[in-house]
């Protein structure tokens, strides 16, 4: 009936078959379709696709039983012939979808007699092309996937994180519900990091991913965002509530040790939780919120979580700045120390108390109160302290140098560099190191170091005291007071604060808060200073009160190291009482003070 | 007036009506076709101009719910003759028989699923011969897909028959029965098992006109280009039409229906029926699929090429029955071949088709499509005369 060539037959047919195969959209389907286009392209009853020695799919049975071993026994050149219910003994014929190592072949069997040799070609060129589609088709998808997802925890990466989160946004604000982020840091991931490489913390990350998983439901998304940083798409979120508990479960589920190459890891995370507000939202500001509250919830103690509420998002974006620069500040020498002087009643110089100050690249010089808080929830301030204490004690030993009358060095200490369990070894290191004598040292010491009242403290402070170092209280009376830590611990000097001198002079409760704690010092034969004297008045009671030496503006603000050489230089050529520069630095004198000897 | 036929355990009775009120009609043909006996399976072919409820209730009634399953037609066919606006039920059967029936509507164009699960009917049939009989919606979409769906569950096992449900040319919306059911977009259907030889005829009549094209632009059942040409110009250009055709689409379709498309195929040409142009972007939609990117070419028929397919399908029919006797013939011709023949040439094809019955009762319809798997996967058909013989 036909003047059409076989050839071009099968041409057509070549290329209504790749069109069908390859608009499928994944394997099954384009094994399905191919089976079927391919039957019906030569008019056979049965063709399957076999895999390594299963019929992956095959049409022709119906849903009756495959003859699964005479069509792998076709597919690897066995048998030519298979028995078809309905059709009888149909001859058979197969071509592999590969050309070399190929596991799968394609199989056709027809009742309508033998294959001639063109339908044979077709038949290998339509395997060769559903092969051809097949790796297409999977090497898109493994490329899809190593594009979107974390290659360690098997996440989805930032990308695809972001492409969800966008999703669920636009499905949220059409339905009205709510999306929660969920950003979480670990805590001590650096611990493991640092003590057994890189391959432990992966094995970390792989174990911290499998408990996420194991915390949240199977439709919300978990990522791996970076590092040890990690974020979790919840949708769906009626209330804050909501999203807290899903967060405290995740907590909770961390909470049992890591066990990493045979030793056990404890590892706690940090979670920030933002929520959407059903209004028109990026991703990129969500997760940003999620990871503000993250940096809260850290500062908060670590191992709980933050809601993102509004007004932490300039306080968090100024505060991490801060804590930024703060990290390279000591390697980019940008702490100054400078010195205010404590005088004598006497009116002679009785030494310097060490006070930092941050060189700021843009913000200028700034005032403790201005960045030491930060850098102690930074964990920050142990180092700065142990670098104010190099440098003081450095520049005061080359104030002392030469036979000079000595001078005292108060320097402030942070509780964590009291904790250390090296703390002890560091001092007289840096002692011997700058060539102070430890008896020039004073140690100042908030209440809340010494409530701690570990018996290793208590050992690091009888040390060091044993060894010349003295101790002072500083801010005494303005926290949790205790006579005991002055029976305690080795206590030499008790510094009287500012707040009791402020109201001194108008008396009240204060003055007598002021005169009872000199008393109280002299009862116990511990000698004061008085910080922060700005009036004479001030001056003039607290000398009449007896008390031993004094600190404050109205002697000297806190002055450079290159001012204070200047001036024990000066006095150590004139050999005689030196002035404190006159200005800004000195505010008054009282008359018993009149011609203040600082030497 | 009743044609009935008695083998053994087997029986296959036609009843006919050409009464205008459907229930009446219904009743009529019901008595006509059963005798007053339990039928195992009713066939209604019906008019599209009947109200489909009133004549299912009818049949329903007379026949005490006998299973049945029908659809309307393009015409109906009875071994009286071809007729418009009537009834034609065929009744079947017998201890020999085994029948069970199933209907489900094409969801979202989902033929292949609705067909599957037709097709679920005749698991576990016993028998030695089977046929699974299928009517269809032949506007409603790829018809190979019913074929697919149907082999998916039946595999090469049972052989497929039927034809697609018609509206009297108005290209509107089709009507499937079952039972008491009317259905639209349907697939219903029939897993008939005997213990005789059940034989299938399949044949077209028609020859190609001009050079092959290639299909440039296709989607589905829809042709936009022919050698990089609009469809529906070439095809006007290429078959010389004039007058009304050319811009009406009534007179389109009637003109189309005896000049079909063919397509290529193992088998040498598969026949696509044009249902019907788009005079806006000058597309042809065909009954079924036409590949883009393979060849095609116009087609058409005289009386004398479409009675010899008549002649060969019934010879192949009966001749499947290895030497048995028929009992009875169901005939899906396609709507395109009674263009083709006329009035008068349809009578003279039905008469054709009782010759070769030999005496049994013939019944049939003028179809949208037809259907007939035999061997291989593929059996939709268009243009083309298919004949169930049962024996």
């Amino acid at each position: 009936m036909t003047t059409q060539t076989v050839g071009g037959w099968a041409t057509e047919q070549l290329a209504e078959f790749l069109g069908a195969v390859s608009s499928s959209t994944g394997r099954r389907s384009a094994v399905n379709v191919a089976i079927q286009r391919a039957a019906e392209a030569i008019d056979a009853e049965v063709a399957a696709v076999v895999t390594s020695g299963t019929v992956e799919a095959a049409v022709g049975f119906g849903d009756s039983v495959v003859p699964e071993a005479a069509l792998v026994d076709a597919a690897n050149g066995r048998t030519s012939s298979v028995d078809v219910p309905g059709a009888g003994v149909c001859v058979a014929v197969a071509a592999p979808l590969d050309d070399v190592g190929s596991t799968s072949t394609l199989v056709l069997a027809r009742s309508g007699g033998a294959f001639t040799p063109e339908e044979r070609i077709l038949l290998r060129a339509m395997a060769r092309t559903l092969g051809l589609t097949l790796r297409t088709m999977n090497r898109t998808r493994e490329e899809m996937r190593a594009a979107l997802h974390d290659t360690l925890t098997g996440f989805a990466n930032r990308a695809l994180f972001v492409d969800r989160l966008l999703h669920a946004l636009t499905a949220a604000e059409r339905h009205g519900t709510n999306v929660a982020v969920l950003y979480l840091d670990l805590d001590r991931f650096k611990v493991v990091n640092d003590s057994l490489g890189h391959a432990a913390g992966d094995e970390v990350l792989i174990a911290v991913a499998r408990r996420i998983k194991g915390a949240i439901r199977d439709l919300d998304t978990p990522a791996r965002l970076g590092g040890d940083e990690f974020a979790i798409l919840v949708e769906d979120v009626p209330s804050v509530s909501a999203a807290t508990v899903v967060a405290d479960r995740i907590l909770h589920s961390l909470k049992s040790p890591f066990l990493v190459w045979g030793k056990e890891f404890q590892i706690a995370a940090s979670v920030g939780i933002a929520i959407s507000d059903g209004t028109t939202q990026k991703p990129a500001d969500l997760i940003r919120d999620a990871d503000l509250a993250m940096y809260r919830a850290k500062a908060d103690g670590q191992g709980g979580y933050a809601v993102f509420e509004r007004s932490m998002r300039a306080q968090l974006v100024e505060r991490l700045d801060l804590e930024e620069n703060l990290r390279s500040a000591d390697q980019r020498r940008e702490f100054r120390v400078h010195y205010q002087p404590i005088v004598r009643a006497d009116g002679g110089l009785k030494g310097f108390e060490a006070l930092v100050r941050w060189q700021h690249p843009v913000l200028g010089l700034l005032a403790p109160a201005q960045f030491l808080q930060v850098a102690e929830e930074a964990g920050l301030i142990a180092e700065i302290g142990w670098t104010v204490l190099d440098q003081a004690c450095r520049d005061m030993a080359g104030w002392v140098s030469g036979g000079r009358r000595p001078l005292d060095l108060n320097v402030n200490f942070a509780a964590s560099q009291i904790a250390q369990a090296d703390c002890t070894e560091r001092v007289m290191g840096t002692l011997e190191r700058t060539g102070l004598a430890p008896e020039r040292l004073i140690i100042e010491l908030t209440e809340t170091v010494l409530m701690q009242d570990s018996e290793a403290v208590v050992a690091r402070l009888t040390q060091l005291h044993a060894r010349g170092v003295r101790f002072a209280v500083d801010d005494f009376g303005l926290g949790y007071s205790s006579l005991r830590y002055l029976l305690r611990f080795p206590i030499d000097v008790i510094k009287i604060p500012k707040p009791f001198i402020d109201r001194l002079a108008t008396g009240g409760r204060d003055a007598v808060i002021a005169s009872a704690i000199v008393q109280f010092a002299q009862s116990l034969g511990i000698p004061t200073v008085a910080e922060g004297i700005e009036r004479q008045a001030e001056l003039d009671v607290l000398h009449d009160l007896g008390c031993p030496a004094f600190q404050g503006f109205l002697f000297a603000r806190p002055m450079t190291a290159g001012a204070v050489s200047a001036l024990v230089g000066n006095a150590s050529k004139q050999s005689e009482p030196v002035a404190l520069p006159v200005g800004a630095d000195v505010v008054a004198r009282s008359d018993a003070l009149a011609s203040p000897s600082f030497l | 007036m009743a044609v009935a036929t008695l083998v053994s355990t087997r029986w296959l009775s036609v009843g006919s009506s050409d009464l205008a009120d459907s229930a009446a009609a219904g009743r009529a043909a019901a008595l006509a076709a059963t005798g007053g006996k339990t039928a195992k399976l009713l066939i209604a072919f019906a008019s599209h101009g009947h109200a489909p409820q009133a004549l299912l209730d009818a049949i329903a009634e007379v026949t005490h719910n006998a299973p049945l399953i029908g659809c309307t037609t393009a015409g109906e066919i009875a071994a009286s003759g071809p007729s418009d606006n009537g009834v034609v039920i065929v009744a079947l059967g017998g201890s020999g028989f085994s029948v069970r029936s199933a209907s489900a509507v094409a969801a979202e164009g989902q033929l292949r699923d609705a067909s599957a699960a037709v097709a679920g009917c005749a698991r576990g049939l016993e028998g030695e011969f089977k046929a699974l009989l299928l009517l269809s919606d032949g506007l409603g979409g790829d018809q190979e897909e019913v074929i697919r769906g149907a082999y998916s569950v039946v595999g090469a096992s049972i052989p497929l028959v039927g034809g697609c449900a018609g509206d009297d040319l108005r290209m509107k919306e089709t009507v499937q029965f079952h039972d008491r059911q009317v259905l639209h977009g349907a697939v219903v259907g029939a897993a008939i098992s005997s213990d005789s030889p059940i034989g299938i005829g399949v044949r077209h009549g028609w020859q190609r006109v001009g050079g092959a094209m290639l299909v440039t632009s296709s989607s589905g059942n829809h042709v936009y280009a022919l050698d990089d040409m609009p469809a529906l110009d070439i095809y006007l250009d290429k078959l010389g039409v004039q007058g009304a055709a050319r811009t009406d689409p009534a007179a389109f379709t009637q003109f189309a229906i005896t000049h079909p498309l063919g397509i290529s195929r193992r088998s040498g040409e598969q026949v696509r029926f044009i249902g019907g142009a788009n005079f806006d972007d000058r597309s042809l939609s065909c009954i079924a699929n036409v590949p883009q990117g393979g060849l095609a070419w116009f087609m058409e028929g005289d009386e004398n090429s479409v009675l010899e397919a008549t002649d060969a399908a019934c010879t192949d029919a009966i001749a499947a029955l290895g030497g048995h006797k028929p009992i009875g013939f169901v005939a899906f011709d396609c709507i395109a071949r009674r263009g083709v023949l006329g009035t008068a040439g349809i009578a003279k094809e039905v008469e054709r088709i009782g010759a070769h019955a030999d005496g049994a009762p013939v019944a049939g319809f003028y179809t949208y499509g037809e259907i007939a798997r035999t061997h291989g996967t593929t059996g939709f058909h268009n243009q083309t005369l298919v004949v169930l013989a049962l024996s």
